[in-house]
């Protein structure tokens, strides 16, 4: 339970991560940096758009799995008496 | 009990307490030892565990709002009408882009305008009550795209204002795009100002076109783009519904030479070569999928055609994501601002316009799947009422909400 609720945790500070992302790409000129990050001036930005792209697809489809799978196995568990 | 027969109190254990035979023959209480799954076991699940939820929770997250904006509601659409709205209103033209080149700062204020336009026109028919409201936004979008600020680039490269040489014989094709605005404007508000430069504008491009050899005409000097040429004949098509235009046999002319000349299977040429257009250049998604769109307003069974066979060629589908493949069988290249960026050989413009095509072939499932596509790499934002895309900008903005509410053919 504790790996789980450790889990979450760290989920939510990604959520809280990606939600900044947005929030500063949102006010930049994103479209520019994901079409030429490498022209100058513009990497920071291409660099925050590949992480805010790489969040977005962790917490989309990755994480749900991993936390699924993480508790399946802690339900599985077997028990026996001491 | 004595106190050596308790559990201790800080065991390692993680198992819950459970009742097992006391001292006495009663129920009394034990601790559970957890045994850990074998390392395979854990494994195994966990990849399942992962594949399933790679395969459901983001189809779902990002598909929850498609059979909404599908079914025009307007709770889900007009929060990115407002957020193109407003891009309209604070238009800084192409300062507001930084492409790198001049030109394609230009064309991308230049497109924003007229997809807002288009688009907002679209929302106005399904929605009349909220005429009143955008009404106004149109008429600003086509104030914005007419204004020299906003033709610069096709003064730079032709060297003579576009709207003040409709008298030329230069092809200045991307004023369908121009047309194309006003006639959406006209259709809101048939007594606009613009009415005379509707008909002078679209009058000097069906000449053009008609006289050309081939009924080919450049954008810029030496450069052809049927794309362009599909916005021109949305324009011809355009001005025929809203203003009793007769252009019904050029119109004819120009969907033979797509249908016939310069279709590679699925897809259309992207850039033709030679004064005629003889010279074939790769068949893309991107200009395909706009093209699909614009031929809505000239011709909308062709249009229906050209979208049916774009989605049924160039989309493929993964875990209920949708992508268009920029470049059609034979062709090949790295993609470039028309197309955006292309990643495994799919596109992000094709993508975007793609979402019209669906619309126009009626294709809900299609729609969907693109649909999920644009919300996880567009990374729509609310702020304030609005509902904005990330990285798209105020051109994405416009352009998927064009699409978006593409009505069907």
């Amino acid at each position: 339970m504790k790996k789980i609720l450790i889990s979450i945790a760290w989920a939510l500070l990604l959520v809280a991560l990606h939600g900044l992302l947005g929030w500063y790409l949102g006010r930049t000129r994103a479209l520019e940096a994901l079409l030429s990050p490498w022209r100058s001036g513009l990497w920071p930005l291409g660099l925050a758009m590949a992480a805010l792209m790489g969040l977005r697809v962790w917490l989309a489809a990755v994480l749900p799995g991993l936390l699924l799978g993480r508790w399946v196995c802690a339900c599985l568990a077997r028990r026996e008496d001491s | 009990m004595s106190r050596d027969d308790a559990p201790p109190s800080d065991h390692k254990f993680e198992g819950r307490l459970v009742p097992g035979p006391g001292p006495r023959g009663v129920g009394a209480i034990h601790p559970a030892r957890r045994r850990p799954l074998r390392p395979a076991s854990r494994a195994l699940i966990r990849a399942v565990a992962l594949v399933v939820g790679a395969l459901t929770v983001p189809r779902w997250v990002m598909g929850r709002r498609a059979d909404p904006v599908y079914a025009g509601d307007s709770e889900a659409v007009e929060p990115l009408a407002r957020a193109v709205a407003a891009d309209v209103r604070h238009d800084r033209g192409a300062a507001a882009f930084n492409t790198g080149d001049p030109r394609f700062d230009g064309e991308w204020a230049f497109g924003t305008q007229m997809m807002a336009a288009v688009g907002l026109a679209q929302w106005v028919r399904a929605h009349p009550a909220q005429r009143a409201e955008y009404a106004p936004v149109i008429a600003q979008a086509v104030d914005n795209l007419v204004a020299p600020r906003t033709l610069a680039f096709g003064r730079a490269a032709w060297g003579e204002d576009p709207l003040a040489s409709l008298d030329s014989a230069h092809g200045h094709a991307y004023l369908g795009y121009v047309a194309l605005a006003l006639g959406a404007l006209r259709e809101v508000d048939p007594q606009t100002r613009h009415a005379a430069l509707h008909d002078r504008l679209v009058g000097a491009l069906a000449r053009r076109l008609a006289e050309a050899p081939g009924n080919v005409i450049e954008t810029y000097p030496g450069e052809i783009y049927p794309c362009d040429l599909a916005s021109v004949v949305a324009a011809l098509g355009y001005h025929q519904r809203v203003a009793h235009g007769r252009h019904a046999a050029l119109i004819a002319t120009m969907r033979a030479r797509f249908e016939n000349d310069w279709r590679a299977g699925d897809y259309l040429r992207h850039a033709l070569g030679g004064r005629q257009g003889t010279t074939l250049g790769p068949a893309r998604g991107a200009t395909t999928a706009l093209s699909a769109w614009f031929w809505r307003f000239a011709d909308p069974a062709f249009s229906r055609r050209l979208s049916t066979r774009l989605l049924a060629g160039g989309m493929q589908s993964f875990a209920g994501f949708g992508a268009i493949v920029e470049y059609g069988p034979g062709s090949a290249g790295r993609g470039d601002i028309d197309s955006g960026p292309v990643v495994a050989g799919f596109s992000v413009s094709a993508t975007g316009f793609a979402l019209g095509a669906a619309r126009i072939a009626d294709d809900r499932v299609a729609f969907t799947a693109l649909f999920r596509t644009a919300q996880l790499f567009g990374v729509p934002f609310d702020d304030g009422g609005r509902r904005g895309y990330v990285t798209g900008g105020p051109i994405g903005n416009a352009i998927l909400f064009a699409m978006m509410n593409t009505p069907g053919a």
